[in-house]
């Protein structure tokens, strides 16, 4: 028998031989040398399939047909519907922290909470506040932060009143003690639901709350005493 | 593994996780549109149209199968379409039958390639769709009958031929001689 063509040599690599076939590469050392060629060839292709390479755009042509193709959106997206849900819940947190210290001095001063409460009310509601942009948001939400910090350094420096009803010392204490157990439960269940609102709110109006207390019992303390930590 | 919310976000059209998918699979499946290709600039065209058509089918994604492999058979399919459009694979049985016949099997003459990637690209578009989803990416002849429009028995014959050609292109890297025998010519019968 001559020698096996290439093409069946390379056939022969998935398909079984003839027994005339088989009894040639037997006795022959080149077709035989030939058929092993063939089946490297083929081990050699198969590692081809887990090769990779660079891609062969960049993202940025790519992405400004997929966007004239309408295939990326340019509604907001679910990342960014979170996003300013998140970015609402923080002014809403900013605005019920303004709120929350305001109520916390005013009834620290011993001042009839009623009307004020329904004053208070609608600046604590996120009444669908309209910005222009995330950092639009932001500065409001910074204002709001200096507004409660300037309320509630106020109102800690007006309250003289609080020895008529009784408070002192040992009353911020027990109150701070008791809100920081709220602060610490409620953060704790912040992580596990970030944007409940009600948890927010008690949270917010906690930290307010610890906050004015804080400066009202550094404020009820002997003259010659200083709160160094607490 | 693509991760299901950024397959749901992607076809919401978040184009982050867009970005994310095409990150991590297309150094996959742009190297088996370049393998199928051959041209650089021909492949980089296809591509985009293969991702344009991934992500435009994503919604019918079903998680049955790994996202690779659901992406890799966008593009392969793809991929043929487009070369079927410019007329390459429709004349795959004539150039194959050329491109054999030119072979040089004794080598001396043949231009070896340095890689099989390079090799690939000296074989005919037919030769080389036929032997690229055949040995690199695995299908079996009566699939890619039905991907091309061929008989099977045709799959079979354009394979061993591919493979006779790039066996020469590519001697340098599947030879270990065993043998000493320098008379045996490869083409003898």
């Amino acid at each position: 028998m001559s020698h096996i063509s290439p093409e069946r040599l390379a056939a022969l690599v998935d398909e079984t031989a003839s027994p005339d076939e088989a009894s040639h590469l037997a006795a022959c050392a080149p077709c035989a040398d030939e058929l092993a060629a063939h089946r490297r060839l083929v081990r050699l292709a198969l590692t081809e399939s887990t090769r990779e390479t660079l891609p062969l755009n960049d993202w940025a042509s790519l992405g400004a047909m997929l966007k004239a193709e309408g295939i990326i959106s340019t509604a907001p997206t679910v990342a960014t519907r979170l996003s300013r849900t998140q970015w609402a819940m923080r002014i809403a947190a900013g605005l019920v922290l303004v709120a929350g210290s305001v109520l916390a001095g005013r009834w620290s001063a011993g001042v009839n909470l009623a009307p004020r409460q329904q004053a208070a009310a609608p600046s604590a509601t996120p009444a669908a506040p309209a910005f222009a942009s995330p950092q639009d948001a932001m500065q409001v939400m910074t204002s709001a932060q200096q507004q409660y910090s300037d309320a509630a350094t106020y109102l800690a420096a007006q309250d003289t009143t609080s020895h008529f009803i009784g408070l002192n010392v040992n009353t911020y204490r027990a109150r701070l003690s008791a809100l920081d157990n709220i602060v610490a439960s409620t953060r704790a269940a912040l992580y596990e639901a970030p944007q409940d609102p009600v948890l927010n709110q008690y949270y917010l109006s906690a930290v307010a709350a610890r906050e004015a207390t804080l400066r009202q019992y550094q404020a009820a303390l002997p003259a010659k005493q200083a709160l160094e930590r607490y | 593994m693509a991760d299901q919310l950024t397959i749901r976000r992607a076809i919401h059209g978040d184009e982050a996780a867009l970005r994310a998918l095409w990150v991590q699979y297309a150094p996959r499946i742009d190297a088996v549109v370049r393998r199928l290709v051959g041209d650089p600039d021909q492949a980089a065209d296809i591509a985009q149209e293969v991702w344009i058509q991934i992500f435009r089918a994503l919604p019918t994604y079903r998680g049955d199968s790994q996202f690779a492999t659901w992406a890799h058979r966008i593009a392969v399919n793809r991929t043929l379409n487009a070369l079927r459009s410019l007329r390459r694979i429709g004349k795959a049985e004539v150039e194959i039958e050329e491109d054999t016949a030119s072979v040089d099997h004794d080598g001396e003459r043949a231009l070896l390639a340095q890689t099989i990637d390079e090799a690939v690209q000296q074989l005919s578009p037919g030769a080389r769709a036929v032997f690229v989803l055949h040995d690199v990416e695995g299908y079996t002849h009566e699939e890619i009958a039905a991907e091309l429009g061929i008989t099977a028995g045709g799959s079979k014959s354009q394979l061993f031929k591919a493979r006779a050609k790039l066996r020469t292109l590519l001697k340098h890297l599947v030879d270990v001689p065993i043998s000493q025998d320098s008379s045996h010519v490869a083409h003898l019968s």
